[in-house]
């Protein structure tokens, strides 16, 4: 490892929050495990995937990474010895990161307790175990995108990455994009369907709310990968970063049936 | 997905008996009889002998749904939406309220093996981390009532937090998602 020798003006405490709104735990985290050890077993019909160990262990982890092979990890999906990656790591989307927003999350993945923690073989059927699969899906699926200029749209499509949860996949492991946001049931949890949720009439001040506290508009509390997405994640983002989510979200999941957002709070004379 | 509430909506962690009689299959008491007018010929409804799986999982659905409707008026009063800080106490005493006798709305025979409900098999089989859950509710949601009647508005949204995790850290484990 080169010591010190990091010039990089990473924010840490920046880069936690992106790792949470990136719920990177959600797999890289076994159940009861160190947090981002690995060791996570994500079944797939294409076999059973095992999120590699990300804390800065110098011979388990990635402690022996420089920057750029972290760069490199996300945005072109390569481990430092020039391996593709397989498609359950939605690097896709990862390369739509800025670099502020990575420096940051490394900045913050270098400070997290190193464990050492042997990455397990991933368990892969045929054909899918071969490199003529992933050399398919790479070429047929994989995207590299530009950072998107609107806020929302950056933070659902980069770091938040909310389709590659939310929106069903292809016989190959690609994202169905005129289905986006209809749900899956894909782990490390089956996801929702969002358009048919924000069908029922939810309004961007819903949807703010459920980013914000957890709090769907019936109040029922959220629970599972999301809830850790929006204590770590969500909550923690500006209220301006969680509006322009929000109405991203809205604009890409139309709701049919929306209800106008409730007057700005008044004097209460309305009471 | 099929179903769209899901988990954001889906308020309902499924649940069930009417009675707290934890063996469902034991004949409910009758409701309380009706105090005064025993003049009348009128005999109270009859309590079932059994309650349908599927009338105690819309019934503990109704239950967590009362849950649901006093946390979302408690956070619209601390969100400032509404003006209604009168109200706050009343909404922190339903949602403990409710939270008191939650275990026993989850009978056995009242799973997702034997009907349809979003409660998952972890609440019979992981029964004591269940109670655990519970309680943390339970203990959660009576410091929202002791802080709510202080009048502290900040201090009475950080309990509310406090009570929306307990909540969701226990969907998290038993309650289904899809």
């Amino acid at each position: 490892m080169e010591p010190a020798a990091e010039v990089l003006a990473g924010d840490p405490a920046r880069g936690e929050v992106i790792a949470g709104l990136g719920a990177c735990g959600a797999c890289h985290t076994a159940e009861g495990g160190e947090p981002f050890a690995g060791g996570y077993g994500i079944e797939t019909k294409f076999g059973t995937f095992f999120a590699p160990n990300i804390t800065p262990d110098a011979t388990t982890g990635i402690g022996g990474w420089s920057y750029d092979d972290f760069v490199h990890a996300l945005r072109d999906g390569r481990s430092p010895r020039g391996r593709p990656y397989v498609a359950a790591f939605p690097y896709a989307a990862y390369t739509r990161m800025s670099d502020a927003d990575l420096a940051d999350l490394w900045a913050y993945l270098r400070g997290v307790a190193p464990v050492e923690a042997v990455e397990r073989a991933n368990e892969v059927r045929w054909p899918y175990d071969t490199r003529f699969a992933t050399a398919a899906w790479r070429t047929f699926e994989f995207r590299r995108e530009p950072p998107a200029e609107d806020r929302g749209e950056y933070l659902a499509t980069g770091p938040g990455h909310c389709g590659e949860c939310h929106t069903p996949r292809n016989a190959i492991g690609g994202l169905r994009a005129r289905r986006e946001f209809q749900g899956a049931d894909d782990p490390p949890e089956p996801s929702p369907d969002l358009t048919a949720i924000i069908g029922e009439g939810w309004s961007q001040s819903d949807v703010v709310e459920l980013l914000t506290s957890g709090m769907a508009p019936d109040g029922d509390m959220i629970g599972g990968v999301m809830r850790g997405l929006v204590v770590d994640g969500t909550s923690r983002l500006s209220v301006s970063d969680r509006e322009a989510l929000a109405a991203y979200v809205l604009s890409r999941a139309p709701n049919r049936h929306a209800k106008p957002d409730a007057e700005p709070p008044s004097d209460g004379e309305d009471w | 997905m099929k179903r769209v509430v899901a988990v954001l909506v889906g308020l309902t962690l499924a649940g069930v008996a009417v009675s707290a009689d934890p063996a469902p299959t034991t004949p409910a008491a009758p409701p309380v009889a009706p105090a005064a007018p025993a003049v009348t010929s009128a005999s109270p409804p009859a309590a079932a002998a059994v309650t349908a799986p599927e009338k105690a999982v819309a019934y503990r659905q109704a239950e967590m749904s009362l849950i649901g409707k006093h946390m979302k008026a408690t956070r619209m009063i601390l969100s400032g939406e509404v003006a209604r800080p009168q109200d706050l106490v009343r909404h922190a005493e339903g949602i403990h309220a409710g939270s008191m006798d939650l275990a026993a709305l989850f009978p056995d025979g009242t799973g997702p093996a034997k009907t349809k409900t979003e409660a998952k098999a972890e609440i019979w089989s992981k029964h004591a981390d269940f109670e655990v859950a519970v309680k943390n509710f339970q203990d959660a949601s009576a410091k929202l009532v002791e802080v709510a009647k202080t009048g502290d508005l900040v201090a009475t949204k950080a309990q509310l937090d406090k009570v929306g995790e307990t909540c969701g850290g226990c969907h998290d484990t038993f309650k289904i998602k899809d």
